[in-house]
């Protein structure tokens, strides 16, 4: 289930958001597809959640979800508090490690989390038009170069609250980050699914699932 | 005696043809009933896809899905959205069938008594 830590890089809070507000993209990698839905599951002026859904085949489930826990604050920036995750609507979340949370090689987790726009100033390519399934948009380009991993990534403050429009990663050294990202659709009123205050600490199983293996 | 004989089969005849009008009469009223059937089928489809139809975002441009608080990934919890027209008109089509159905099998009746 590496998919997880290759879109935990998506939350940059540099627009305002609001509880069940987020967008869906299509993951393409290798000729497959898959859906994945971002959203704000809670929010609040420091505390806000963030949920993930992929339709998916996966050994834990055709349906996961998952949701992380973010503080936000101006002297810290973004900080991941929590990780829960959720296979089935009818079992309860599991929480997750703290070590889940940074596992991918190349360009990490928190290169992608702003909290002011000028920290994206360096990356910035240009303006661009660009073409996605949710339809066209002109969108700021930027690009991260880190261990042999390129990631394109364009962005629209029109696109809130994800704010990400379309996302290429290209890698020399590792297939698995041979993937892209376009926005299908913004979602608006939706209820999230993992209720943290019933969690139970991660299972084995779950556990030796989300270990990426070398 | 000829008479009689032309009398019966007079009777015979008037007797086939009104039979063959209702049988007639029972293949249009099947083959409205069949294009019915496929209406409301159609009518049914387009309302499942109709539960979570994008829109379009007026500032974007883009598509929206509005979930009406319902969560991703957990069909049955979905509330599937029809507008009041799309309801009159599935009504009405049900009706319809519902109608034809009903004459369909009066007329089997009869053809039965006779």
């Amino acid at each position: 289930m590496r998919f997880f830590f290759l879109l935990f890089f998506i939350p940059q809070l540099l627009f305002a958001f609001t509880k069940g507000e987020g967008s869906t993209f299509v993951m393409s990698e290798n000729g497959t597809s898959t859906d994945i839905d971002i959203y704000f599951a809670s929010s609040g002026k420091e505390k806000v959640s963030l949920e993930y859904h992929m339709n998916t085949p996966t050994l834990v489930g055709a349906n996961v979800w998952m949701q992380f826990a973010l503080e936000v604050s101006e002297k810290s920036g973004v900080v991941i508090q929590q990780g829960y995750i959720q296979a089935n609507k009818d079992l309860k979340a599991e929480r997750m490690e703290r070590g889940l949370f940074y596992q991918n090689k190349g360009v990490q987790v928190q290169d992608f989390i702003f909290t002011k726009e000028s920290e994206l100033k360096k990356d910035f390519i240009g303006e661009e038009t660009v073409e996605i399934p949710a339809g066209s948009i002109k969108a700021k380009h930027y690009q991260k170069v880190n261990d042999g991993q390129t990631v394109d990534f364009w962005i629209s403050d029109k696109v809130k609250p994800i704010g990400l429009v379309k996302l290429v990663s290209k890698s020399t050294t590792l297939a698995s980050n041979n993937y892209s990202i376009e926005l299908k659709a913004l979602l608006v009123n939706v209820k999230p699914v993992i209720d943290p205050s019933t969690s139970v600490p991660m299972s084995n199983n779950t556990k030796s699932f989300l270990v990426t293996q070398p | 005696m000829k008479s009689l004989f032309a009398l019966a089969i007079l009777f015979f005849s008037v007797g086939t043809s009104a039979k063959t009008y209702r049988l007639r009469q029972l293949d249009d009223m099947q083959a409205k009933i069949d294009a019915l059937t496929s209406r409301v089928e159609k009518l049914e489809s387009q309302v499942s896809s109709l539960k979570s139809a994008p829109t379009t975002d007026p500032s974007s441009g883009l598509k929206v899905i509005d979930k009406k608080n319902s969560a991703m990934g957990t069909q049955t919890t979905q509330q599937r959205t029809v507008s009041s027209e799309q309801q009159a008109e599935i009504m009405n089509q049900l009706k319809a069938y519902q109608k034809k159905r009903e004459e369909q099998q009066k007329l089997l009746d009869e053809l039965m008594e006779e």
